[in-house]
């Protein structure tokens, strides 16, 4: 029996995940050391028979501006995302510097992949792009 | 023939938008529409118009954020307009104060000459969106579900020949600003450039910015001047004659002393089907035009800006393509933006 309602708890969970919904995530960089982030460029990867994305918005500042996206990636499920801030100032380690909002199951969480990210001087630097599922006032 | 090459150069460029494709062959290739005698493409030089006019008065339209028929008033509006030869770019931003939370509100703005709008962001408080483009049907399904569902959602729609409409739905009393950016063509009525910018609704009691610059390719000088003062280039001072109107919503430029580049000039646009943008070129009469397609008869869904000559010390001067924009709406495409944090 516990066995049983266990399977059908899963089944509803997986039913769940998969049901359509507005969603967002945040966009983060996270650099090896204090930098002052001013340029960044990511790839996210979703799936585009199930997901549509339904806005880009900026993130923190110096980012506060929406991304510029490639319009190709909106139904190609791979899309690029970039920006530049030649006011970058505050050196730290991580950055939001953007959110996209989506329609899709919930379960289907994207992929992020950092393509570069440098600092005021246009130097390369050494960072990581995550994902942060994100909720009304975060 | 030199006066008409740049009026032949912008029933081109209706032609590629669309606006008059009624009157074109179509059977033609491009290069030979370009090549045509009939439209004299080549000529010993290139006078530009000798003045400049901005328009915006009820004629053209009117513009605004309503709830129902009532125009919400306009906190700010800032209209940057950038002339470039035929086409103007305008950067317009128009902000709304403590908007309340409404089921729908509907803006509307007059699509003029082609009006092809290339970016599109909404701020709603301190977040700032861009909308995406999007399939018509899923767009409008999906922003049905997200209204119904208590979600900011903003849609924009403009059908062919159609006025630019933006419906938003916003569920939160905030201050919202609606920033676009559109490239227009610039019409000629006699030795006149007209652009047409609409009348806004709400626009009382509430500061009004408008930023002009401009430039010409033949020859290759510029212009600026920011709400009604003129900010004083070295261009300017061939200016002949100007007239604000009082309330700033006309401004006539009248240049003189534009003279042509050089002789045995021909304009062509090429299609680079790689790159999937249109390419203007002006060579002079010993150079081929770059690859014309049939392709270039394919809806327009790019647009152009020329920026400035290169090639200076080579034997032919050649317009650089720039900031090629992507057609965002079609009749068969939406502006979405539904912001999915609730």
């Amino acid at each position: 029996m516990r066995i049983l309602a266990l399977m059908l708890i899963l089944s509803l969970n997986l039913v769940a995940q998969d049901q359509k919904d507005f969603h967002a995530y945040e966009i983060i960089i996270q650099t090896d050391k204090n930098t002052a982030l001013s340029a960044w460029q990511v790839e996210v990867v979703y799936d585009k028979t199930k997901t549509k994305i339904t806005a880009i918005e900026g993130g923190d500042k110096p980012f506060s501006n929406p991304a510029d996206y490639d319009a190709r990636g909106l139904t190609a499920g791979k899309i690029i995302l970039a920006s530049f801030s030649l006011k970058s100032k505050d050196s730290r380690r991580e950055f939001k510097v953007a959110k996209i909002h989506l329609y899709g199951p919930k379960g289907d969480i994207p992929k992020i992949k950092l393509i570069v990210a440098a600092d005021v001087k246009g130097k390369k630097i050494k960072a990581k792009a995550l994902l942060r599922s994100v909720k009304k006032n975060e | 023939m030199n006066k008409f090459l740049p009026y032949l150069l912008l029933i081109t460029l209706v032609i590629l938008s669309g606006c008059s494709s009624q009157s074109v062959d179509l059977g033609k290739s491009p290069e030979a529409i370009f090549n045509s005698k009939n439209m004299a493409m080549r000529s010993s030089g290139v006078v530009a118009a000798d003045s400049l006019w901005i328009i915006k008065d009820g004629l053209q339209g009117e513009a605004g954020l309503y709830e129902g028929e009532n125009a919400l008033p306009i906190k700010s509006l800032s209209i940057d307009v950038n002339i470039i030869e035929f086409l103007a770019s305008v950067d317009l931003s128009v902000s709304y104060s403590q908007i309340k939370p409404q089921n729908e509100l509907t803006f509307k703005y007059p699509a003029f000459h082609g009006m092809l709008v290339r970016d599109f962001q909404v701020n709603i408080g301190e977040r700032k969106f861009r909308a995406v483009i999007s399939a018509k049907d899923s767009a409008e399904e999906i922003y049905q579900l997200a209204k119904k569902r208590g979600f900011n959602a903003v849609i924009v729609s403009q059908e062919a020949f159609g006025d630019m409409i933006v419906k938003t739905s916003i569920k939160e009393k905030s201050d919202i600003d609606i920033l676009y950016s559109y490239t227009q063509l610039s019409s000629v009525s006699g030795k006149d450039r007209l652009i047409a910018l609409p009348s806004f609704k709400g626009l009382e009691n509430s500061s009004f910015n408008l930023k002009l610059r401009g430039s010409f390719i033949s020859p290759l000088v510029s212009f600026s001047g920011l709400n009604k003062k003129i900010k004083g280039t070295k261009f300017f001072e061939n200016i002949k004659d100007r007239n604000v109107i009082k309330n700033g919503l006309q401004l006539k430029y009248q240049v003189q002393n534009l003279h042509g580049v050089s002789s045995d000039q021909k304009y062509a646009i090429a299609w680079n089907s790689q790159l999937n943008i249109y390419e203007p070129k002006l060579v002079d009469g010993s150079e081929s035009v770059a690859k014309c397609k049939e392709d270039i008869l394919k809806p327009a869904f790019a647009f152009l800006e020329l920026r400035e000559l290169i090639n200076k010390d080579k034997p032919f001067n050649e317009i650089q393509s720039h900031a090629i924009e992507s057609k965002l709406l079609t009749p068969i495409t939406r502006l979405l933006l539904i912001d999915a944090i609730k």
